[in-house]
Order: C-alpha cells, then sequence, then structure tokens
C-alpha cells in the first residue's frame, strides 16, 4: 500500500511540475509591440511616446487629409474637378466635402483621429511619474507639450463639429466631450463651447508659461515640434476665432516681434521638372519639402512612407501636389478670379485636362516626390491677424494696411487704399487669397457668420449655404454613436 | 476471468501439438469486378497463426496446412472469404468488394479505430479519389467527396488552396477554419506543399465525439491527412505521368465592349450630358472612327500547360518498410504570366525494432514557385486592369504617342481610361512571384510494455523560408518611381510534441480502451520586408539595386503561440456491437491572459451496431445497421495572438523631411486590450445512422447536427472619445447551425464484367445566430438576433423608370423611388453560404476500363458581383470600358430595361444595391475520367505489374446564372476580381513494376 501511495505522489508532483512548466511555456512576448509598462518607465520611453504623438497629427482625419483638405473643400474655394476624377470615382477623395451631402457616414474622421491623439497624451500624462530616470524639467515640458497638443486636438474638434463660439450668446451650444483620462469603458456626454474653451485657454495659459523658460528636451525652435511661440501663436489663432481680437492681437504681437521669424520677401518663382507633367513655374519658398521656412512656425512633412495606420495611402499627398500628375482636386473660379493678373500666387494653380488643379504644395521633387509639407501655422497668417485686429481693436487703419500690403507686393499684387469697414473686407479677402488651401476658410466664415455662394457650382454640390446652417457644424460619426449612447448628434443630421 | 484467461492459454499452448500432416496450397486471390489479382490479401489458416499475403500479382503460397483446414482471406474493403481446403493444393478465390467496410479501420485522433467502433461522424476520403483531380492543391482535390467539409473554391491561382468550412460558420470575429493534421502532427502550412500521389486517406471529424481529443482547437472540426507507408513486400516502383491544358471557364460569356460598342455608348452618354465628343477641348473627346479594337481580356488570357510527374517506391519487410516518392509538378495559369512548379521529396520509414519496440520517420521537402498576378484588384493587375481599359487603345505605343514606340519597352501608356496601366506591359514588365522550401519531418516511438499497454511519442517539426518578390519594372511607365521592388522573407517554424499511454483489454464479451496523452505545440512566425525604388537599369530588378531607400520602408513582423495539453480517452464494447467513448482535453494557449488561458473540453459518443441482433438479421434485408449519437464541447482560439496584452505599437516614426536623418521614432497605443479573453465553445450534438442494405448493393449514412457557437467574439463598440473603435471581449453571442448530412453508395449494377457504382452525398444546413449584444451593422451584411450572420444586406433595385430612363430603387417600406439611400432603405436580400451542396460520383468499370464522372453542386447563396458593380456605371467611369450588358440602356421614353441612360458624371456607379446580386447556385461537372487497365498478360510479358492510361477533365462544365466566369469568384466579401477556376484537361501513363 505504501509504494502505491508513493507514486501517487510522485505522478501528482509530475503533473504539477509540467503544469507550472506549462505556464511559462505559453507566455509568449511579441516582437513586434512593446508592453505598455516597457514604455513608461524611462525618460527615453516617455519622448518616444510624445514623438508618437507628432506623428498621429498626420492621421488621415486631421493633417493626413481631411482637416487639411475639409477648409477649403466645403467653401467657395473647392471644386471637383469636372473630368473624370469625378465624385463617383473617387470616393476616397472625399467628394461629400464639396457636395456637403452630409451624413453620420459621410463625415470626418477627425472626431476619432483627434481623440486618437488626445488619449495617446492622457497616457502620457498619466503614465509618465513611472519614469524613474526622468529628469525634472524634461518632465513639465513634455507635460507643458502634451497639454498644448491636446488643446490644439479640442480646438480643431470644436471648430468642424460645432457651432462658432458665437452662435448663443453664452456659449451653451454643445462643444466636444472633454476627456482627460484613460478609460475605454467611458462614454461621455457633450460639454459645451463655452466649458470646452475654458479649459483649452486653461491648458493653453498653464502650458506656456512652463514653455517659455524651458527647453529641456532641446526643440531648439524646430517647426516640426511645439515651443513657447508656436505655442502663442495656436493661442492667438483660439482668440481670433472665438472673435477675441484684442487677446488675438497681444499674442500675434508676441509671435511677430519676439519670434524668430521673418517674412518670405519675395515670392520668386523657378521651372522645376514635376514628374508627368514636364516642367512647371512654382514658387520658390513654396517648393521643396521645407516651405515657406523663414516664416514656419508650425509644419507637417506628410509621407507615404508612414505606417499604414498613421496616413493613408489617398493623403495630402495625392490632394495638392503635381508631383504623381494625381491632383484631385480643383480651385473653384470664384478664388481663382480674385488674383490679378500678374499675381505670383497663381503659380499655385496648374490647369490639368480641364481644370486648374491646386498644387500648393509640390514637395520635393526627385527622391521624396510623393512627400508633401504641409503648413499648419506661419508667420503670414499672424500678419494679416493682425491687420484685422488693428483696425477691429485700435482703428489702426494705418498699422493694417502696411501690414496687408507686405503681402500683396511680394505677391506682384495692388496695395490695399481701403479704410474702416472696406479695409476689413479687403484684409478678409487678402487672407482667403493668401492662405487659400491651409484649411481656414470654412472656420473664417463661421468667425463672421456668414453663408457663402459657389458660382462656379456643378450640382449635385450645395451651391449655396445661408448662415446659421447645420451644414457648420458637422456630423458626429455614426461609430462614436454606436459605441456611446450618451452622445448627441448635431442638429440636422 | 482467471478460468477464461487460462482457457485462452491452454487453447494457444495445445494448438501446435494436434499432429499434423501439412499440405502446401498455392493459388491466386482475384477482383470479382475485374478479375485482376489483388495484391496484400491476408491468407490466414484458421485457428492457427500461419498466414501470408499475396503478392503484386494476386498469388501467395502457403505451407503447413492441415487437409482438413479452413483458410481465410481477408483485407479491407473486401467481403472476407472463408475456404475448405479439402485437401486441395490449389485454391483461386474470386473477392466480392465490401462497401460496408466493417473491419475498416479509419484514421482517428492520435490513432486509429475500427470503423464499427467509431461513435461520431467521421469521413474518409481515398488515395484514388484525390488522385483522380488534377489540382495541384490537395484542398481543391477533395471538393464535394464529403458530406458535412465544404471546400470554398478560393481563386483559380494554380496552386491556390481552397478554403475549409465544416459544419457551418461558427464564429463572428474569430477563424473558421479546421484544425488540419498531418501524419498525426498539427500541420500550419498549406496543402499545396503536399503532393496529392503521397496520401493515403484524409479523414474529416465533423462531430465533437470523433474530434474532442484535439479538444480545444476542433471547435471548427478537424481534418486529418495520412500519407504513404511501405508494406512489408517486394520494393515495387510506379511511374506516373500526367500532361494537359488549362484555360478559363466562361460559362455565360462574359465581356466587355468592343470599339464599336464603346463609341456609340459613350457618344451618346457624353451627348446626353450635354457635351460634345466631337470637341477636343471638351475633356470628353471620342470621335467615331477609331484605329484600334483591342480585346484586353483575351490579350490577359492564354491556354496553359500541365504537367504532372511522381516516381515512387516502396517496400519492405518484416522489420523495415518505408514509401519513397520524388514528384515534379508544373502548372501554367490561364492568365498571362501566371504558373506554380513544385518538387516533392518524400521519405516515409518504419523499423520493427522487436517485439515490444517500433520506431518510424518520415522526411517531406518541398520546393515551390508561382508567379502570381501582378494585383488581385484594381487596374494595376494584368486581368483586373483589363476590364475597363478602352478597347479603342492600342497595346503598343504608336510614335505619335506620349513617350512613343522608344520609350516604356515599346508598350502604349498613354492609356487615360485605365490610370495610364498597360495590362498586357503589366504582365510582361511587373512581376510577383513566391518561392517557398518547407520540409515537414516526423519522428516517432513506439513500445509495448505489456501486450495491453502501448505508449507512443511523436515529435514533428515543420520549417518555412517564403520569399515574396513582387517588382515594377523601371520600363513601367503607368508607374512614377522608376522601378519598385518589394522583397518580403518569412521564415517559420511549429514544433510539435504528441505523447501517449493506452491501455486495451479484450475480455469475450468486452473491450475496454483507455488513452492518456500530452501535446504542446509550438509556432513562431518572423518576416522581413524591404522595399526600394529607383533602378538604373531596366533589368536589375532586386530591392538590392534600388537608389532610394528610407527606413519606414524595412518592415518586420513576427507571430508566435503556444499551446499545451493534457488528453484522455476512454472506450468501451459489448460484444462488438455496443460502443461506448468518452474524451476530455485540458487545454492552455499563449493567446490568452495567465487567469484564462486553460479551457476544458470533453465529449460522449455511442454506437450501437443493431444488425447484430437477431430481431434485425430476421428482417433479412439490413447487411449492416448502426446507430450513432456523440454530444459534447471543443474550443476555439483561431484570433490575434496578442489581443489580451496592453501594446504599443514602437514604429510610429515621425518623419520631418525624407531621407533617415529626418526619422524621429515614436510609439503610440495600440489596440486595447482585453485580458480576459478566453477560448470560444462549441457545442455539438451528432445523431447518425449507418446502413447497408439489398445485399451490399446499397450503402450509406445519415447524420444530423446542431452545433451551438457559444462565448463568442464580439467586437464591442466603444466611444471613439476613448482613442479606440471597438475592443474584442467574450459576448454572449450564440450562434446555431444545424443541418443534415447524407451519404450514399450504391451499384446498380453489379456482375462479372461490369460493375457500376454511384457515390452521392448531400448536406443541408442552416444557421442562426441566436443571440448578439447589439445588432452590428456593416456595409452589406447586418448581425441581428433571429438573423444569420453571412447574410446580404442591401438596398433593392427596382430597374429603370421608362419615362425618364433614371435608376429605381425600393424602399424599406417597398415604395419605388429615384433617390438613393443605401443605409436605412436596406433590407436582408440573401445569403451568402448555401444552403445544400454535395457531389455525385459515377463510377463505372467494364473488364479494363473505368469511366467515372463527378458533379458537384451548391445551391441557394447569393454572391455580390463586384466587377459588374465596376463595369456598370451608366457612363459614370468615363473612359472605362463596361460590361456589354450596359448596352441594354434606356435610350428614349417607353423603353423597358432595368439599365438606366448613360450619363457621363452619373453617380449609379456608387450605389451599392441589388442590381449586382445574384443567384451564384450552380452544377458543374468537375471530374471526368476514363481509364483503361491492360490485362495482366500484356503487363507480365512487358515485365510490368501493372499498366494503365487515362484522360482527365477538371470543371468541362458548368450550369449557373451568375453571369460573370465563376460563380463562386463573388461569394463573399472580397471586392477584388478573382482568378476565375479553370477547364482542364490531362492525358496520363500510370506503371508500376
Amino acid at each position: 500500500m505504501k509504494k502505491i501511495y508513493n507514486s501517487k505522489i510522485c505522478f501528482l508532483l509530475l503533473i504539477l511540475f509540467i503544469t507550472s512548466a506549462c505556464d511559462d511555456y505559453l507566455d509568449v512576448e511579441s516582437e513586434t509591440a512593446v508592453s505598455s509598462e516597457s514604455v513608461f518607465q524611462s525618460q527615453d520611453g516617455v519622448l518616444f511616446a510624445l514623438t508618437g504623438v507628432y506623428t498621429r497629427l498626420k492621421l488621415k482625419g486631421f493633417y493626413g487629409t481631411e482637416f487639411a483638405l475639409i477648409g477649403d473643400a466645403a467653401t467657395d474655394n473647392g471644386k471637383i474637378p469636372s473630368d473624370r476624377e469625378s465624385a463617383g470615382a473617387n470616393a476616397d477623395r472625399m467628394p461629400f466635402a464639396y457636395t456637403l451631402n452630409l451624413n453620420t457616414t459621410n463625415t470626418s474622421t477627425l472626431w476619432q483621429d483627434a481623440y486618437i491623439v488626445i488619449n495617446n497624451i492622457n497616457n502620457i500624462l498619466e503614465n509618465i511619474d513611472n519614469a524613474t530616470d526622468i529628469n525634472e524639467d524634461v518632465r513639465s515640458q513634455v507635460i507643458a507639450e502634451g497639454r498644448i497638443l491636446r488643446a490644439w486636438a479640442y480646438f480643431s474638434l470644436v471648430q468642424l463639429y460645432s457651432q462658432d463660439f458665437n452662435f448663443t450668446a453664452d456659449q451653451s451650444h454643445p462643444g466636444v466631450p472633454i476627456v482627460i483620462a484613460t478609460g475605454i469603458e467611458d462614454q461621455p456626454v457633450r460639454n459645451t463651447v463655452g466649458e470646452v474653451f475654458n479649459f483649452i485657454f486653461t491648458e493653453m495659459n498653464e502650458s506656456i508659461s512652463v514653455l517659455q523658460n524651458n527647453d529641456a528636451i532641446g526643440r531648439d525652435n524646430d517647426i516640426y515640434f511645439l515651443n513657447y511661440f508656436s505655442a502663442v501663436a495656436m493661442r492667438a489663432k483660439m482668440h481670433f476665432y472665438v472673435t477675441n481680437y484684442a487677446e488675438a492681437l497681444a499674442d500675434a504681437d508676441i509671435v511677430i516681434s519676439q519670434g524668430p521669424y521673418s517674412l518670405v520677401e519675395n515670392y520668386t518663382t523657378s521651372l522645376y521638372e514635376a514628374r508627368g507633367l514636364g516642367d512647371l513655374e512654382f514658387i520658390d519658398a513654396w517648393a521643396g519639402t521645407v516651405i515657406v521656412e523663414s516664416e514656419s512656425i508650425f509644419q507637417l512633412y506628410v509621407n507615404e512612407d508612414n505606417p499604414e495606420e498613421v496616413t493613408t495611402n489617398r493623403s495630402i499627398i495625392d490632394i495638392y501636389t503635381s508631383n504623381n500628375g494625381n491632383a484631385a482636386h480643383a480651385i473653384s473660379n470664384d478664388l481663382l478670379s480674385l488674383y490679378e493678373a500678374g499675381d505670383v500666387r497663381t503659380n499655385w494653380y496648374k490647369i490639368e485636362d480641364v481644370d486648374p488643379h491646386v498644387f500648393k504644395y509640390p514637395g520635393g521633387f526627385g527622391d521624396a516626390r510623393d512627400d508633401t509639407p504641409y503648413s499648419v501655422l506661419r508667420l503670414t497668417e499672424f500678419i494679416l491677424m493682425k491687420a484685422e485686429c488693428e483696425v477691429r481693436v485700435n482703428n489702426a487703419d494705418n498699422v493694417a494696411r502696411d501690414l496687408v500690403n507686405l503681402i500683396t507686393l511680394r505677391a506682384g499684387a495692388s496695395p490695399i487704399a481701403s479704410s474702416g469697414n472696406a479695409l476689413i473686407e479687403d484684409i478678409i479677402t487678402e487672407r482667403r487669397k493668401e492662405m487659400a488651401f491651409e484649411g481656414n476658410r470654412l472656420f473664417d466664415l463661421k468667425r463672421l457668420q456668414r453663408g457663402f455662394t459657389r458660382v462656379d457650382c456643378i450640382l449635385p454640390e450645395n451651391c449655396t449655404v445661408v448662415y446659421p446652417s447645420n451644414l457648420y457644424a458637422w456630423p458626429i460619426p455614426q461609430d462614436e454613436l454606436n459605441g456611446n449612447p450618451n452622445i448627441r448628434q448635431n442638429d440636422g443630421y | 476471468m482467471a478460468k477464461i484467461l487460462l482457457f485462452s492459454m491452454l487453447v494457444v499452448l495445445l494448438t501446435p501439438l494436434v499432429p499434423a500432416q501439412d499440405l502446401t496450397v498455392s493459388g491466386r486471390v482475384s477482383a470479382q469486378e475485374d478479375g485482376t489479382g489483388l495484391p496484400g490479401i491476408n491468407v490466414i489458416v484458421k485457428g492457427t497463426t500461419i498466414g501470408t499475403t499475396t503478392d503484386v500479382d494476386g498469388n501467395y503460397r502457403i505451407s503447413q496446412v492441415q487437409p482438413n483446414a479452413v483458410m481465410i482471406f481477408s483485407s479491407i474493403g473486401y467481403v472476407s472469404e472463408e475456404v475448405e481446403v479439402n485437401g486441395r493444393s490449389v485454391i483461386d478465390v474470386v473477392m466480392v468488394r465490401d462497401i460496408t467496410a466493417l473491419e475498416e479501420v479509419v484514421v482517428v485522433a492520435f490513432g486509429t479505430s475500427q470503423k464499427a467502433a467509431v461513435t461520431g461522424a467521421l469521413e474518409s476520403i481515398k488515395s484514388e479519389d484525390i488522385i483522380r483531380q488534377q489540382q495541384a492543391n490537395v484542398s481543391k482535390a477533395i471538393q464535394g467527396l464529403v458530406p458535412g467539409l465544404q471546400v470554398l473554391d478560393g481563386n483559380g491561382q494554380p496552386g491556390s488552396a481552397g478554403g475549409f468550412l465544416i459544419r457551418g460558420i461558427g464564429s463572428l470575429e474569430a477563424g473558421n477554419g479546421p484544425l488540419i493534421v498531418v501524419d498525426g502532427a498539427v500541420f500550419n502550412g498549406s496543402l499545396s506543399q503536399l503532393n496529392a500521389s503521397d496520401i493515403e486517406s484524409i479523414n474529416v471529424l465533423k462531430d465533437a465525439s470523433s474530434a474532442a481529443l484535439y479538444g480545444s482547437r476542433a471547435g471548427n472540426g478537424v481534418v486529418l491527412v495520412t500519407t504513404k507507408q511501405g508494406t512489408d513486400r517486394e520494393t515495387t516502383y510506379t511511374i506516373n505521368a500526367q500532361a494537359g491544358f488549362t484555360e478559363t471557364l466562361n460559362p455565360n460569356d462574359f465581356r466587355v465592349m468592343n470599339t464599336a460598342e464603346y463609341v456609340e455608348y459613350y457618344r451618346e452618354a457624353i451627348i446626353n450630358s450635354g457635351q460634345d465628343p466631337d470637341d477636343t477641348g471638351s475633356g470628353f473627346f471620342l470621335p467615331v472612327n477609331q484605329e484600334f479594337d483591342t480585346d484586353w481580356i483575351e490579350e490577359a488570357l492564354q491556354t496553359g500547360t500541365f504537367n504532372k510527374y511522381d516516381f515512387t517506391a516502396s517496400g519492405g519487410n518484416e522489420k523495415t518498410s518505408f514509401f519513397s516518392s520524388l514528384g515534379y509538378f508544373y502548372q501554367e495559369g490561364t492568365i498571362l504570366a501566371t504558373d506554380f512548379e513544385r518538387v516533392n521529396g518524400t521519405l516515409n520509414l518504419k523499423h520493427q525494432a522487436s517485439d515490444k519496440f517500433d520506431l518510424g520517420g518520415k522526411i517531406q521537402v518541398t520546393y515551390s514557385s508561382a508567379d502570381n498576378l501582378i494585383s488581385e484588384g484594381g487596374r494595376s493587375g494584368q486581368f483586373s486592369g483589363a476590364f475597363e481599359t478602352a478597347p479603342t487603345e492600342p497595346i503598343f505605343a504608336t510614335p505619335d504617342l506620349i513617350g512613343g514606340p522608344d520609350e516604356g519597352a515599346g508598350y502604349n501608356f498613354e492609356i487615360p481610361s485605365n490610370a495610364r496601366h498597360n495590362p498586357v506591359a503589366t504582365a510582361v514588365l511587373n512581376s510577383n512571384t513566391t518561392e517557398t522550401w518547407a520540409t515537414n519531418n516526423n519522428f516517432n516511438l513506439g513500445y509495448n510494455f505489456t501486450p495491453e499497454i502501448r505508449g507512443e511519442a511523436l515529435a514533428n517539426y515543420y520549417f518555412f523560408s517564403t520569399t515574396n518578390r513582387e517588382t515594377i519594372g523601371k520600363l513601367y511607365r503607368a508607374e512614377t518611381d522608376d522601378g519598385t521592388a518589394v522583397e518580403e522573407r518569412i521564415t517559420g517554424n511549429t514544433f510539435n510534441f504528441i505523447g501517449t499511454l493506452a491501455y486495451k483489454k479484450e475480455l469475450e464479451n468486452h473491450g475496454f480502451g483507455l488513452k492518456l496523452g500530452f501535446e504542446n505545440t509550438r509556432q513562431r512566425l518572423n518576416s522581413l520586408d524591404v522595399t526600394t525604388n529607383n533602378f538604373t537599369f531596366p533589368n536589375l530588378n532586386a530591392v538590392g539595386f534600388g537608389n532610394n531607400v528610407v527606413l519606414q520602408d524595412i518592415g518586420s513582423d513576427f507571430e508566435g503561440l503556444s499551446v499545451a495539453g493534457f488528453f484522455g480517452r476512454v472506450n468501451y464494447s459489448f460484444r462488438d456491437k455496443l460502443f461506448f467513448e468518452g474524451s476530455i482535453r485540458r487545454d492552455g494557449a499563449s493567446n490568452f491572459g495567465p487567469d484564462t488561458r486553460w479551457g476544458t473540453f470533453g465529449a460522449v459518443g455511442m454506437s450501437y451496431i443493431l444488425s447484430e441482433e437477431q430481431f434485425i438479421k430476421d428482417l433479412s434485408f439490413f447487411n449492416h445497421l448502426k446507430l450513432r449519437v456523440s454530444y459534447g464541447s471543443s474550443g476555439n482560439n483561431n484570433f490575434g495572438q496578442f489581443l489580451w496584452r496592453d501594446l504599443y505599437k514602437p514604429d510610429v516614426i515621425f518623419t520631418t523631411g525624407p531621407g533617415p536623418e529626418n526619422a524621429n521614432s515614436g510609439v503610440g497605443t495600440l489596440d486595447p486590450s482585453n485580458p480576459n479573453l478566453r477560448w470560444e465553445k462549441n457545442l455539438q450534438f451528432d445523431a447518425g445512422v449507418d446502413f447497408t442494405i439489398f445485399d451490399n448493393k446499397v450503402s450509406g449514412s445519415l447524420d444530423y447536427f446542431r452545433r451551438v457557437s457559444q462565448d463568442l467574439l464580439f467586437a464591442k463598440p466603444l466611444s471613439l472619445t476613448t482613442g479606440f473603435e471597438e475592443v474584442i471581449v467574450n459576448s454572449d453571442a450564440e450562434i446555431l447551425n444545424t443541418g443534415i448530412e447524407v451519404s450514399l453508395g450504391l451499384f446498380p449494377v453489379r456482375n462479372d464484367d461490369f460493375v457500376w457504382r454511384v457515390d452521392a452525398n448531400f448536406a443541408f444546413y442552416n444557421q442562426e445566430i441566436t443571440s448578439i449584444p447589439d445588432e452590428v451593422v456593416f456595409t452589406t451584411n447586418i448581425w441581428q438576433e433571429g438573423g444569420r450572420s453571412d447574410n446580404w444586406y442591401l438596398q433593392r433595385y427596382a430597374g429603370v423608370d421608362p419615362n425618364t430612363g433614371d435608376a429605381l430603387f425600393l424602399t424599406a417600406d417597398e415604395v419605388s423611388t429615384t433617390d438613393y439611400n443605401g443605409d436605412e432603405d436596406r433590407v436582408i436580400v440573401g445569403q451568402r453560404t448555401p444552403d445544400t451542396y454535395g457531389g455525385i460520383t459515377n463510377a463505372l468499370e467494364y473488364k479494363g476500363i473505368s469511366l467515372s464522372f463527378m458533379f458537384y453542386y451548391s445551391f441557394g447563396s447569393d454572391g455580390y458581383f463586384n466587377l459588374a458593380q465596376d463595369l456598370s456605371t451608366d457612363g459614370g467611369s468615363f473612359p472605362a470600358n463596361q460590361w456589354s450588358n450596359v448596352l441594354n440602356r434606356w435610350q428614349q421614353p417607353g423603353d423597358i430595361t432595368d439599365v438606366p441612360r448613360a450619363l457621363v458624371n452619373n453617380p449609379n456607379g456608387d450605389l451599392v444595391s441589388t442590381r449586382y446580386l445574384y443567384d451564384e447556385s450552380f452544377i458543374r461537372l468537375q471530374n471526368v475520367s476514363l481509364g483503361y487497365s491492360l490485362p495482366k498478360a500484356i503487363t507480365g510479358k512487358l515485365g510490368m505489374s501493372a499498366i494503365s492510361v487515362n484522360v482527365t477533365g477538371q470543371n468541362l462544365w458548368i450550369s449557373t446564372d451568375f453571369p460573370g466566369y465563376d460563380p463562386t469568384s463573388a461569394s463573399n466579401s472580397n471586392f477584388d476580381e478573382s482568378y476565375p477556376l479553370a477547364r482542364t484537361i490531362t492525358f496520363g501513363v500510370n506503371l508500376s513494376f
């Protein structure tokens, strides 16, 4: 009996041994992904995570395509080419941004992509203290950059998915949910536009003061990363679009007078060999892999080689470049006719097939011809912003005229001589011409509470939009409604 | 019990003591159907251990036979004959095929079993039925041969695999493919690596009882492939050669417009839209007079060749036996510049070292090389790009075209209708090849501790290395990168170890069996890919010669999975007529978190051979009648390997300019993790009956099953504000599959000269989502309670308004409107998998001539004909060519047609509706084989044991309402134009000596 008893024990021990060995055997680590614990255990990992946030500004819904495109496509600036590259044949080129035939499935993925940026930042902010070796100054700079990028993502979201700031007197109309913590089960409600902007300005103010005296990471005013001046420029733009012109003026002044930027003095041109189209004349400052370098405050380099999830094959590359003969977006005659004969800026548009297509970002010629730089913020915008604010806040027509004529002069256009309200209108028009296809027109129209009429309009596009319009607050995607019963859809969808 | 044992021992001991006057008996054993000698028939003197087997010609010689003895002639597949010797020294025997094959041994999970003892639903396919089908991939060769195994056609690319579906779709988010086991070991390679001539049998385990020992991964069924082994006879050699040709099947003459039709149609569209086709500046210039009329599809197709050569040698003695083979296969595809080549070598060895100890092994090596389609969809493929290319375009550049004949190797690249892509140049100047080396090796040991206890161990190592090379030639002018090369290298290996201990005890009326085992599997895969472009020389297109390389063009991937499990099985039989079986298995897998990775599955089964009972015997109607019943559970972990982990993606690189110096490493969130993920579970009930009636002339089986799939993975939608779209969870979603499977075999004629045998199988299925957490709506599919998971959910097309020529659609409440909605107005209009499918084989043999033909049918599924949508844009995709059917367009008020009027910029092309949904039911003459075996008298003189010749046709005829090339090409959600099935006709010679 005793022998049997012993062998039973042996057998049990053997089973235990095999079972415990099995558990190790069943631990398989991925070799192409890294656990989040390892990411946040060091300063390097934290910085990699922050760089990942910058990369995701290039997601398709954000500056990869859609948010860069909609500001012009959805207004009287844009037009679907009338040739074969029609709405029907190119569903991936956002025909609905032109036709404004919007619904919950035909809408921008900015909603999703901006919240991916926000979630990545929230992850960093929650886990940054796990990095035991992190330098205190690096830590505060990472937090500041993260909070500013997050505020910028919220600003972009309300621009597209909410009515303008003054739509209700107390800003009680729906904004977007403010999410500052991670958690996949959360189903937040929409905050009001007022709450969102309160959050945005608090975040900006606190973070800008950190960046003012701290560059422990060593950004060194690199135009591809945030720094004190680009953060102030962002805040200027935020103030401008909530029509707080005095604050916008103050911030624009800082950017213009203290920032390391200088205006491109002359828009000179040269011939460049554009693949498939022969030699074409382009403005030198806009050709190449870095654009308007001396005045650039923040730009992105949108490249085809990014990992699939980051940009798509129909990125901005295919929208505003010439180099693969694929530019699929045209400029409306409404805008084109505003340029005087001899205005150098008409070199941004090239006839292909029938219509003038937008070639504002031709990118590098040669090796990197499929890559496109995209300007998010540049000095010119703040010159024009300051000009408009000087008239509105200080009635300083002279100052404003001098500023705006810096822009007309280098383009070879006639100087502006008007004053008062006419001057404001001329500055707005100059802004439309100079900042065309940089994603601002729709938000300027909303800021000014104006509708628009497309004269150069092909059915079935919506040719006239009258303010206030449901088309000024885009529909929230169906996927959000599927996953979050608490979300309120915008009116009209 | 002790008495019985003593008695048996006495019998065994006393037998040799009985005095004997020995005879030597010889003779020939031949087959009833054709009189040929039957090799390998067991000849035993009844009540003794004296025995032998017949040689290759069916002759035997046996000594020490007592004059009054009885000799037993037996073999798998034949009715055993008992013959009294009566002092004769020459005894010839004619054997009759036994379609009940009661003594047949079948391969089951971790071993073999008498077919009679099987309690579950399993089906066997024999070597000759597989070889008869001239297919490069074994998976396609078994289509229609088994009720309950649906072989999805896949595509017609030579060597490509057909997918398997056993007893319907039982999952929403996880895989539906069965577990594949080759010679006892889990196989992760492609079945195209196996040579059909090396296969002894394929067994399909469908129900829980037969599959339960593979418990964890058997939720979708198991396919067991067994390769040939040597026998203990003198060495035999066979040579098989098969050659022929292959061409595209186009049952309903699908075509696009020729130049005359094209010009007529589009000029009408242009004029309808208020444009002038004769105005060179309008963007719609299309003059009446055209120089060219190119049939691009005809140019993209070819008649391919088919070549298959095998050499095998097998033999051995009582201690050692071997089977070895060398095979060569080459098939040219039916599409330009596609082919498949394969070389196989196999050596199977078995060695009986002693009474107690035996060992064996297998070495199998494969090399294959395939030229695939350049692109399977869109404009840049040689086939997919041929449809839209305008017939008015020439293949070769004329001097006045930009570029001219000097550039781009002389091809025309000024093709606006196809974004400059030239399908012929695509095939000639670009390439897409896959080369694979693979080796699959087994080593196994067996040890008989006692006559009742046997231990076995099997170690398997599978390794493969695949290189994919895709190049776009420097001279291919539709691309602007001066040539692109992509090279991807994948290496992977699987290690599988199985150890078992079996106990068997036979008593007079009772049989017991017990098997305990341990198994582990470790799978790894690594890949590296590099993309470069800008080449200096047109002919040097390897990745190393590209002048432009950036960091992001180098990628790597990894897959890893480990599974370990313990299992046990108990068998009990009573008087060889009542059988019970129970099994249990506990498995852990690395794709679950530590708390949820172990799952336990089990099954019970019972079978009862009623024909052994007197009251059935009295009916003298049933030769054999057996009832089976089984119930059990099995699992499914056929999904993502790291879904439970909280992971970051490492290569979120932030580029700030061209070149590696501007690449900044970044990381970003990947998918939301679910540490609670666990096994999907299938509960299956099966009841079946096997029977043979009318003097062994009719046999068959009937099975009913009910399969409930639970704990199904479900993509739960999240608020996008979390940064994620969805998370994979085990939900309370549940799918019910039920079905009936029938197989029948009968002999309408069976006499000495002529045998006609018919085998048929039918399967009828139904599937239902019985529970789902939320309704999920896809573009063309909806998951909701009470519905199927594979439905079509589309807005209905209602033809054309006779007054205006506009397309009409039905709203959900049956109102006809021109206002396409495509969202709320969608309704369920069909399903993607068939209600019933099956095969019918007729085999006729007359003297040395054999003829067999097999039909395969599939009814009840619908296919979305995506190509038709691409090619029916009603003018909207000018100048792309269109389906000839569009010529039936509306032209003037009063026209009754279902094709709307032609307009350029017509938005119809984007409107997904039932306009392109077709019934894809079909019946196909899948195989016809005519053979002739030379009489032994002639082969003997030539020194051969057998010579036969054959003519075989594959997919000779098909009948379907589906208008495209191939009804199976549209069946799923794959929106690309797939490679159509081919018709293949071959001639073959088989020699053995």
